[in-house]
């Protein structure tokens, strides 16, 4: 019973977004490009493993209508419809004459970035940990990070979260080093056969210093490797430390 | 047994609970070693043609400039041509859970295409778990209350795919690709959560530029000791999912 109601809560989500997504791609513009280059290939597929199957001449008018992953959808005059690189749609102009520029996730479009979001694979205290984090890059120095993390161990499941500020101190290297402080809450569930009463959930809040660096890699990617130190204040008379060890990878926007 | 795990729990530092044996913790530190090498040899793979086409695109630039360093551009991303590297979707399958029967899943997923040929996902989805033979054969005596038998598991996963086309007639054509895909993720059952390695392949056709309609083949492989003695579980699942690109 249960279980239907989140499947369809979940279906309803899931069409609801559809819906909402798919609304502004009537009104997406549309624009009119003429070839400056001898020729453009068209591809049948947004790869480069589709097969060529028609090519652009030199001054030919034609309209692109959609992007994927560095791939333009274009189309005739005739109603050709087809696939050209992002790095041929450089060598054409608008129908007045005026240049383009493409950005498609080079080095030049990271640092100007505005959101990543990034998911990474590690330890915390010896516990196989996962993590994925979205982080709003306010400056080009500084940046606000949410991260959420999850440690499963043979003995109690660990849910880590935490809000935190990054400083980079170098945004224009290729690999970058930074520095982040923040605070969130660690909450520990025993495995169901360690105790009697079933769920008890314990929280305790915790500081967080971490630092690590970021590379980028190539088009959207950024590889990322991270110490984080954890602090957790807890109700007894210690606090207790943890140290957590990610590796993993960002894409932003 | 059972007190002495209490007093555990009690007496050791909350947070030092974390520590798991060695037996498991050399599995799941191959498993996620594993995940990472199948990464970067994704990440490889999908880069190698990257660099040459940058080199001719960068070549091109430079010969511009000569003819006209005055020249005004502008940003193909001003025009606000649709974007669609997003994929939001639905799928409903079966899953064989280890000692529990099969039943049906269904779950939804978030995928997002870096480049032509790797995109990385998350999958959320859930099942109920059957009765084991014990419970069949026995006649009585469940061995897990109704709620622990919720099955729900999700992963986040990175997948390289090898397009294609698939024809039917002569002019009807699609656009496929045959995908390879690991992750990582969590299965809650039974009343624990366990962290979960998954591996598989798949196949996606787009019946249209944005909806697609694709088949998976799953493994995913887990601790568990809701039979008796820990051992690593193999579920499969196979589903079938449409999606839309936005």
């Amino acid at each position: 019973m249960q279980f239907s109601l989140r499947l369809y809560t979940l279906v309803f989500v899931v069409l609801a977004l559809s819906h909402v997504f798919a609304s502004p791609l009537a009104h997406a513009d549309e624009v009119d490009l003429r070839v400056t280059a001898p020729f453009i290939n068209v591809h049948s597929g947004p790869a480069s493993e589709f097969p060529i199957f028609h090519v652009l001449s030199e001054g030919e008018v034609f309209t692109v209508k959609k992007e994927r992953t560095g791939w333009y959808k274009v189309e005739t005059k005739k109603g050709i419809e087809g696939w050209i690189r992002a790095q041929d749609l450089a060598q054409t102009q608008l129908v007045d004459g005026t240049e383009i520029q493409v950005n498609n996730g080079s080095f030049e479009d990271y640092l100007e970035r505005t959101w990543e979001i990034s998911a990474q694979g590690g330890v915390i205290d010896k516990t196989t940990a996962i993590s994925v984090s979205g982080t709003w890059v306010w400056t080009k120095n500084l940046a606000v990070e949410a991260t959420f993390s999850q440690a499963l161990g043979n003995f109690a499941d660990n849910k880590v979260w935490s809000v935190r500020m990054r400083q980079t101190f170098f945004p224009d290297w290729r690999v970058s080093p930074y520095l982040a402080l923040g605070t969130g809450e660690i909450r520990t569930k025993p495995r169901s056969n360690l105790v009697q009463s079933g769920d008890e959930v314990r929280k305790s809040s915790h500081y967080e210093v971490g630092i690590g660096a970021q590379y980028y890699f190539a088009s959207q990617v950024v590889v990322r490797a991270e110490y984080r130190g954890l602090l957790a204040l807890t109700d007894r008379d210690e606090q207790e430390r943890l140290d957590q060890w990610m590796l993993g990878v960002s894409v932003f926007f | 047994m059972q007190n002495n795990s209490v007093k555990l729990i009690n007496e050791k530092p909350l947070l030092k609970v974390l520590s798991s044996d060695a037996y498991s913790s050399a599995f799941l530190s191959t498993a996620l070693f594993s995940l990472f090498a199948a990464l970067a040899v994704c990440l490889l793979f999908s880069f190698s043609g990257y660099a040459t086409a940058n080199t001719s695109a960068f070549a091109q630039d430079s010969d511009d400039v000569q003819i006209d360093p005055n020249i005004s551009r502008r940003d193909i991303d001003e025009f606000d041509i649709d974007s669609e590297n997003i994929e939001i979707g639905v799928y409903a399958g079966i899953i064989s859970i280890e000692d529990f029967s099969s039943d049906i899943t269904a779950g939804a997923r978030l995928t997002y295409h870096v480049n032509e040929n790797l995109f990385i996902e998350a999958n959320y989805a859930q099942a109920t778990a059957g009765e084991t033979s014990f419970e069949i054969l026995s006649g009585g005596l469940p061995f897990l209350t109704e709620e622990q038998r919720e099955y729900i598991y999700y992963d986040l996963s990175v997948a390289y795919n090898f397009n294609g086309e698939l024809f039917l007639t002569d002019s009807l054509v699609f656009n496929t690709d045959f995908f390879i895909i690991i992750g990582a993720g969590a299965t809650d059952f039974g009343g624990d959560e366990r962290f979960t390695a998954n591996a598989g392949v798949g196949y996606r056709l787009l019946v249209t530029d944005y909806l697609s309609v694709r088949f998976d083949v799953r493994d995913y492989v887990f601790n568990s000791d809701i039979i008796g003695p820990e051992k690593s579980v193999h579920n499969v699942v196979f589903t079938l999912s449409t999606s839309f690109f936005f």
